[in-house]
């Protein structure tokens, strides 16, 4: 539990937009319809590259918190590294493309100014960071709609301190619903992923999985994935391990990483994880970068 | 660290933009406009090297010989702009769609003499991505000889594979759709492109009820409209009521039609005063007119409109 300092300045922020145009669009896709004006956030000229971001949230251990940081760090370039540095230090590699995550945001009940971490806190941190990242939500409607004051909550339990609402800081949200009565299955946000994902794939565009800690879910998401890319190149996986949960484990089976060549492994290291995103071409340094219309 | 050498050197990064060429040939797609173009279509339009999206459309009907001859040298002149040595200096480097069908011969060759064709010899040319909607109106069938994809009642209609990517729109498997079905959804897909930040432009030469439409359509929408003077039929008809306040062109052929049946005219009527309220409400810059015997005027356009990179 955390009050995220920097997503909630860029939350209200109004720089150089007014807060009405930086507000996400969010579009409603019940089951069956299609979601035209969401998927064309991937019109927008932005480096054709797709990341998907999957991972822990409510059961996460606290112990595992600190990969997130680890994980915006080498995703987001690492903030003290001074002007003068090189175009090509690694340090100063950023994620250009579409991110797609879980687009939500986990708050206190008694105190809903506290933040509870999560993977989904990592990638709305990037829309700071990363002026060139799109960062879209897909979010599951797990639980019947409530508007507050502290933004639209998509679910809560009895059980938890915490209600989850719709992250504030992304480009984008698509909010499933089977139909406007009915609650959607955690598993959604994942299967509509990889239905989004596949007109990029099939117009050969790079895309990433990269999954740290999380549960059942999770682990249905990069078996998936890995299944995927046994026969397309797009759908590859980036373990963080020693990061616990289900991506923890994978990323210590030996046998499961032999079957599937195209899971790589990331130690929970900015240093690691930054190796691997570039080897992989998930982020790139001001001197690689190279617009789509790029001759 | 836990490294997988052989995976990374199979499946290396890509930073630049991927080919948008489908190494298998022209992608295809049947769609219906309740599910809309798949985005795996659509996201072809990225792969251009300038955001920048342009529907031709109209015909060719009533065309002198000279006026056929002239069609394509008049794209290819007003695309490219070159040096006295014929190197390209400035040119559209971004998304060219139309209808999409192409005349073919008995040995299965594609002609460059319809409208339709402009997106493919633009690309053959330029580069240009070339992409097309094309409403289902007959069966379709599979040419024997060679296989292409026969869209008309008669064998020689095809569809022009030589393009990127190519959508055939249908009210479902059974049923046929009228010559117009295809003109919301492809309004909606340029619209979709403005908004994330495409130039967008309809030019428009001869044709009938649907190209009218289709001018009047990307006017009320924003879009602008370059209208090819000279090459007869409505794309006259709007020229010279947009220019000259003159609207007796504007639905004369639907107009001769109902009076040789002895029908009623005050469809036309309607259509006419739609029209007209469409042009009072729009910006008048959003329209250009250029000449189908002069390259030159629609070059000049293409530069003023920032079309050329």
């Amino acid at each position: 539990m955390a009050t995220d300092e920097s997503t909630a300045k860029a939350a209200t922020s109004t720089t150089s937009a007014s807060w009405l145009e930086s507000s996400p669009t969010l579009f409603v896709q019940s089951e069956g319809q299609s979601c035209e004006k969401f998927l064309a956030n991937f019109f927008r000229n932005v480096r054709h590259f797709v990341l998907r971001g999957t991972g822990g949230c409510g059961n996460m251990k606290p112990e595992y918190y600190f990969g997130l940081e680890n994980l915006k760090l080498a995703l987001g370039g690492d903030l003290d590294v001074p002007e003068s540095a090189p175009l090509d230090d690694t340090r100063r590699a950023k994620f250009e493309g579409f991110c797609l995550f879980g687009g939500t945001r986990m708050i206190g009940k008694a105190d809903p100014s506290q933040i509870y971490l999560g993977i989904t806190e990592v990638f709305p941190a990037l829309s700071a960071r990363c002026p060139d990242a799109r960062i879209l939500g897909v979010v599951a409607k797990a639980g019947h709609l409530r508007t507050t004051p502290h933004g639209t909550i998509v679910s809560h339990s009895e059980a938890d301190p915490y209600v989850t609402i719709i992250h504030p800081v992304q480009h984008s949200v698509l909010l499933l619903q089977p139909t406007v009565d009915k609650l959607a299955n955690w598993d959604s946000e994942y299967q509509r992923c990889i239905d989004i994902c596949e007109a990029p794939a099939k117009n050969n565009w790079p895309g990433l999985l990269i999954a740290y800690n999380g549960g059942g879910v999770t682990a249905r998401e990069i078996s998936a994935w890995a299944q995927l890319g046994r026969k397309d190149p797009f759908y590859r996986v980036l373990l963080v391990k020693d990061s616990g949960g289900t991506a923890g484990e994978f990323a210590c089976d030996q046998n499961f990483l032999d079957e599937h060549p195209h899971v790589h492994v990331c130690e929970n290291t900015v240093e690691s994880m930054r190796a691997k995103l570039l080897e992989l071409g998930a982020i790139v340094t001001p001197q690689a970068s190279v617009p789509n219309s790029a001759e | 660290m836990t490294t997988q050498s052989t995976a990374a050197q199979t499946t290396a990064p890509q930073t630049s933009p991927a080919p948008h060429t489908d190494a298998r040939g022209c992608f295809l797609v049947v769609a219906t406009p309740g599910e809309g173009l798949p985005p795996a279509f659509k996201l072809f339009a990225t792969s251009a090297r300038q955001q920048a999206i342009i529907r031709v459309a109209g015909g060719c009907k009533g065309f002198t010989p000279q006026a056929s001859a002239a069609m394509m040298p008049f794209f290819l002149g007003g695309f490219a702009e070159k040096d006295v040595a014929g190197a390209i200096t400035r040119q559209y480097k971004g998304v060219v769609f139309s209808g999409g069908t192409a005349n073919a011969n008995e040995d299965g060759d594609l002609s460059d003499d319809m409208v339709t064709n402009v997106p493919a010899v633009l690309r053959a040319a330029y580069g240009v991505v070339a992409m097309s909607t094309t409403p289902r109106t007959a069966d379709m069938a599979l040419e024997r000889k060679h296989g292409g994809l026969v869209v008309g009642d008669t064998v020689s209609t095809r569809i022009d594979y030589r393009q990127d990517a190519a959508a055939v729109m249908q009210k479902s498997a059974s049923q046929l759709m009228d010559w117009d079905g295809d003109v919301p959804v492809y309004f909606d897909f340029m619209a979709d492109l403005k908004e994330a930040g495409f130039q967008t432009a309809v030019i428009t030469l001869n044709g009938g009820d649907i190209t009218r439409d289709e001018i009047y359509g990307a006017l009320s929408r924003g879009i602008p409209v370059i209208a090819v003077e000279g090459s007869l039929r409505e794309t006259d008809a709007f020229i010279k009521a947009f220019r000259d306040g003159d609207w007796s062109d504007t639905c004369a052929e639907k107009r001769a039609k109902l009076v040789k049946a002895n029908k009623d005219t005050k469809p036309c009527d309607d259509i006419v005063a739609g029209c007209q309220a469409i042009l009072a409400g729009v910006d008048k810059s959003l329209v250009s007119i250029v000449q189908l015997t002069d390259p030159d005027s629609l070059l000049k356009v293409m530069a003023a409109r920032g079309l050329l990179v």
